[in-house]
């Protein structure tokens, strides 16, 4: 009878399960606005203006930590360009850049509002959300603009948007270290193992086969469906919501089962050869050494998704902000150095004082052109696609961005936020290969515009903007 | 899959000998040889085991046998000395299956009790900010991530199993009955309760209009209910009563009590109990919580609770530099993880069961590794056992390398750290973040010790206002290196004096001054605060939630300290206390 223990394979699913709060709590967390409910129907009902321009076919934010080198007025920036328009030197952190030049945005003066207690978490969560400035009393409030992006206009692939990580949970799984916010106060953690990763999204084949779905998967859903609706009818509102994410979920599942929306483009290519050099280890994966294998192996496998037309709406969420990663164990690297004395962790080396010199200093300089590189392998990849006529890149929007600008002082003005790709025509001409200053603007603006490019009908069709303290229609001249 | 970590030792060979190949100890044998990568020994059984426990062993070169360290389920060998087992609740299709669930093929170190683990690929659980345990109920949502990664494990564990055990009727003879019958008890079991008429029609029907016969329905019906919210989600939500409470309902509250004493469904006689209406008055509770606590499973969970309170889970994965690198191998670092998780239950199971214990111990847990590294003599093997420390430089909790390596740098101790560990875990004590445009660290002076370049790194008035309760309390343990292991030398000797200041209160300005880790863990266990801080830990734990202060958290820390500080006490007054049943 021990065939198939029923009692351990239910108890090995549910430690990792999950639970319902008591009623009491909930009341609580209501009250801080967590009722938001979003009708994607709604939004898509709309048409987007006729003057709208093409529409970007994906984004991918690329994430790195613990900001970057910003030194004090006087002395030229690492970082931000000093000339604006087309006419400018490409500062130093950027150097790896200058092959995409003519395909990037580089934004001067954007700004998250001032900092309260905690900039690095605090960061993390406006970073997407766009909120502005918890300091006024508006509670940080998601969607983050990736997760929003999946309801109103991934809907159509089989995943709404998809979050990949790199050793983005080893520290800690704590919410505040995270960017995607599903909902409006509580964030998700990035797919953090590429193995896992590429069994999700590509363990079942992309193809639909030919004798269609399978009845029995599709009843199955019917029936998980129908417990949720059962259930709709007595709970309370966060219980619903929380229904509801389920429910959108197994809508998600069913149009992967049914094969929706797929599209298996020339570039949709094999991408299992993305975890070739990798181990399926626990510990090799959390491992500071392996980290720039891994982030490539996440790179790959989102570019792979793109390829295969599995999501619109990608996050690649390297390490996670105040991070104990030992950068300095990165082989091949000009900043290496054998374990020891001299191991440096991102978040020790961005606390290089206000010097503007030392070693934490050139440390922290070539750490922050190095996660840039890595920006780059991630534009060289999709560049490397081809994809109607073009490559894969001209079709796309490709964020960088940190949670912080200066490392030192924790700024959240003069964000580092550079947009590359061209979105097929949805980033003015005038703006590409342009340092973009319109003077102090609210980084929600740039959230606004990327939504507007994205074809996103609530902000395109200037109802909204995205984010709290954003403009409707977000920055001037960006798109079109 | 079966792993083995050479450590840098240069071996031959390993191979696996067990009841399943006769005790071969070579390959031509017979054994079952693992191959080396990258410093790890792995591999898998050559074919499909029927199901059953299998005792073995490794043999290293040929000669050297040793337990398998990855697993934890031994039997006696009937010689004195211990087998590791093998549970083979599913044969080779379980490791084909695992790998479709998205655990890959790669030595996953998942081999504990042979059986296959299902939750490797699940996504980690996120924790809202200042929420230190893994279950927290406002923060959990089912989303498309965690329904393809439950989708996965229930296919793989019908595909895994022989879902004929499952059916205890003649499907021939009367298939729509024996339908009902499966999934009555099925569903029993999957949702913590008994199916309503509808869910049972819905069920049933699924089961019998697969396209593939019964049995591929039954696999269907097991799929779908291990998706059902029903089965993801723990209802606590009771039966609103005429004065506006809620009442959990006898089967909630045998789910409440089972998954808060021990992280899994309930038993049959917790179901029988709901059943049966014996699970309504606080003594009908407080018998089954007794009985809970009673069982293995109530202490593995206290051992969660203890790794995740001490946030030391991450312990194995550190990464630690020369000369500190060598020492810290994958066993010792396990070994120091296992200590802390078998010695807080231990404390609350064998030993006084009070709190003060845990802080004060003159004991511990160590394997041989560990043992050799605390100057334990007469301690080999993987396996941990109750030691004496042979000196009075470590007590309880707070002289565990666990705690001490996880407070700590790659290269050097962390004074800031541990002290910002006793304010934190041990006094629930908030300090402010750090505060942007911090003073740039001093150079690194070779010459000087941790202590001393901490102390000038925080000299100034400004940054004094906090790291007077971080730095003073935190010297008192420079004693210990970045892994945890004694040391009397930092570049001169070592100044391990203390100041337990401010332990009730933050700002309070008083003063406890003290020299050796035993000193610190008697202040501490003396206070007020340290206590309380406990019971609110542990109530965070088993809540879900950070429980506001409240008369009911109030009580329970007024009857922690009536009773000693009696930790088995604390949980039966936590789960029979009324707002356990009652919910506003």
């Amino acid at each position: 009878v021990s065939a198939l223990s029923r009692r351990s394979l239910l108890r090995a699913i549910t430690r990792a399960g999950v639970s319902l709060p008591v009623l009491g709590l909930l009341r609580t967390v209501a009250g801080l606005g967590c009722s938001r409910p979003y009708s994607s129907n709604t939004a898509r009902a709309e048409r987007p203006l006729a003057s709208t321009p093409t529409a970007a076919r994906r984004l991918i934010v690329y994430y790195f930590p613990d900001g970057i080198p910003e030194p004090p007025d006087g002395e030229p920036s690492q970082w931000h360009m000093a000339e604006t328009g087309k006419d400018f030197t490409l500062s130093t952190n950027l150097q790896p850049l200058a092959p995409f030049r003519d395909r990037c945005v580089f934004f001067n003066n954007l700004t998250m509002g001032p900092i309260g207690e905690g900039a690095h978490p605090e960061g993390a969560m406006k970073l997407l959300t766009g909120t502005p400035d918890p300091n006024r009393n508006e509670t940080i409030q998601g969607p983050s603009l990736d997760q929003y992006l999946g309801r109103t206009i991934g809907q159509d692939t089989p995943f709404p948007s998809i979050y990949l990580g790199a050793q983005a949970t080893v520290d800690s799984t704590t919410s505040d270290a995270f960017i995607s916010y599903p909902n409006a106060t509580h964030s998700t953690a990035p797919m953090d193992n590429p193995f896992s990763a590429y069994a999700s999204l590509f363990g079942k084949g992309t193809a639909v086969p030919p004798t269609g779905p399978n009845p029995d998967d599709v009843s199955l859903l019917d029936a998980v469906a129908a417990d949720l609706n059962d259930l709709q009818a007595k709970l309370g509102t966060v219980e619903k919501q929380k229904l509801a994410a389920h429910l959108d979920a197994l809508e998600q599942l069913e149009k992967q089962i049914k094969g929706l929306g797929v599209v298996s483009g020339t570039s949709c290519k094999s991408v299992a050869s993305t975890t070739g050099a990798l181990t399926n280890d626990p510990n090799w994966l959390a491992a500071p050494e392996n980290f720039p294998a891994i982030l490539k192996a996440e790179t790959d496998l989102m570019v792979g998704a793109m390829a295969c037309g599995l999501t619109r709406v990608g996050v690649i969420q390297a390490s996670q902000h105040t991070t104990n990663l030992i950068m300095s164990r990165f082989a091949d690297t000009p900043f290496y150095a054998p374990p020891g004395p001299l191991d440096m962790r991102s978040h020790q080396a961005s606390h290089y004082g206000n010097q503007g010199a030392g070693a934490l200093f050139t440390d922290y300089v070539m750490q922050v052109t190095w996660w840039v590189e890595q920006f780059a392998y991630l534009l060289g990849a999709l560049r490397s696609l081809p994809e109607d006529g073009g490559t894969m890149l001209d079709h796309s929007l490709v964020l960088m961005c940190s949670e912080i600008s200066n490392g030192s002082t924790h700024s959240h003005h003069n964000m580092p936020f550079v947009l590359a790709g061209g979105g097929g025509g949805a980033i003015s001409a005038g703006s590409l290969g342009s340092t973009y200053d319109v003077g102090v603007r609210n980084h929600a603006d740039l959230l606004t515009s990327i939504a507007i490019a994205m074809g996103d009908p609530a902000t395109s069709t200037g109802r909204q903007g995205f984010g709290q303290g954003s403009t409707v229609g977000g920055l001037p001249g960006l798109v079109g | 899959v079966f792993t083995y970590k050479a450590n840098g030792a240069d071996l031959t060979s390993v191979v696996v000998a067990g009841s399943f190949n006769s005790w071969a100890t070579t390959s031509a044998q017979g054994a079952w040889p693992l191959t080396l990568n990258n410093g790890t020994w792995s591999g898998a059984p050559p074919g499909a085991l029927t199901p059953g426990t299998y005792p073995y062993k490794f043999v290293i070169d040929g000669s050297r046998w040793v337990l398998d360290p990855t697993n934890p389920v031994r039997v006696s060998d009937g010689e004195g000395g211990e087998n590791s087992v093998l549970s083979v609740t599913c044969s080779s299709s379980g490791r084909s299956a695992a790998a479709q669930g998205g655990a890959g093929n790669a030595a996953a170190g998942s081999a504990g009790g042979g059986a296959i683990d299902l939750t490797s690929a699940f996504p980690p659980e996120v924790r809202p900010t200042g929420f230190v345990y893994d279950d927290n109920g406002p923060a959990r949502y089912v989303d498309l991530g965690l329904v393809t990664a439950y989708g996965q494990a229930a296919s793989a564990s019908v595909a895994a199993g022989d879902l004929s055990a499952l059916v205890t009727c003649d499907e021939k003879a009367d298939p729509a009955s024996c339908a009902r019958a499966f999934v009555t008890s099925f569903g029993l079991r999957a949702f913590r309760r008994p199916l309503v008429q509808a869910e049972l029609d819905r069920y049933t029907r699924l089961l019998l209009n697969a396209q593939n016969g019964f049995f591929a329905g039954v696999a269907l019906v097991v799929r779908a209910m291990l998706i059902s919210p029903n089965f993801l989600y723990r209802f606590e939500v009771g039966v609103a009563q005429s004065d506006g409470t809620y009442h959990l309902t006898p089967y909630e509250t045998a789910s409440a009590l089972s998954y808060t004493l021990w992280g899994t469904m309930p038993d049959q006689s917790l179901f029988d109990a709901a059943a049966n209406g014996r699970l309504v008055t606080p003594h009908d509770i407080e018998t089954e919580v007794r009985r809970l606590l009673a069982d293995p499973r109530a202490r593995k969970l206290v051992g969660v609770f203890a790794s995740q309170w001490l946030g030391i889970e991450n312990v194995t994965s550190l990464a630690k530099a020369p000369p500190y690198a060598a020492a810290f191998t994958g066993a010792l670092s396990q070994a120091m993880l296992q200590e802390t998780e078998q010695f807080v239950p231990y404390v609350m199971f064998d030993g006084s069961k009070r709190y003060d214990e845990v802080l004060t111990a003159a004991y511990t847990f160590a394997s041989g590794s560990l043992a050799t590294f605390y100057g334990i003599a007469g301690v080999t093997g993987p396996d941990l056992q109750k030691v004496t420390y042979p000196d009075a430089h470590r007590s309880g909790i707070l002289g565990q390398a666990s705690v001490l390596a996880a407070n700590a740098y790659s290269d050097q101790s962390a004074p800031i750290l541990r002290g910002l560990f006793v304010r934190k875990r041990l006094l629930c004590q908030t300090l402010p973040s750090p505060p942007a445009n911090v003073p740039p660290l001093p150079p690194i002076n070779p010459n000087a010790s941790t202590r001393e370049r901490v102390t000038e790194h925080a000299a100034n008035a400004f940054c004094q206002t906090c790291h007077v309760d971080l730095d003073d309390l935190g010297f008192g343990f420079e004693n210990f290196d970045a892994i945890g292991a004694w040391r009397t030398d930092d570049n001169g000797p070592i100044d391990s004096t203390g100041d337990m200041n401010d332990v009730e209160q933050l700002g309070a300005d008083t003063h406890a001054p003290f020299t050796s880790l035993p000193q610190l863990a008697h202040i501490l266990a003396n206070s007020r605060a340290a206590p309380a801080c406990f019971v609110s830990q542990y109530s965070s734990f088993a809540r879900g939630y950070n429980a506001p202060s409240s008369c009911s958290n109030e009580a329970l820390v007024a009857r922690f300290s009536a009773t000693g500080h009696d930790m088995q006490d604390m949980i039966v007054g936590l789960t029979t206390a009324g707002d356990f049943v009652v919910r506003q």
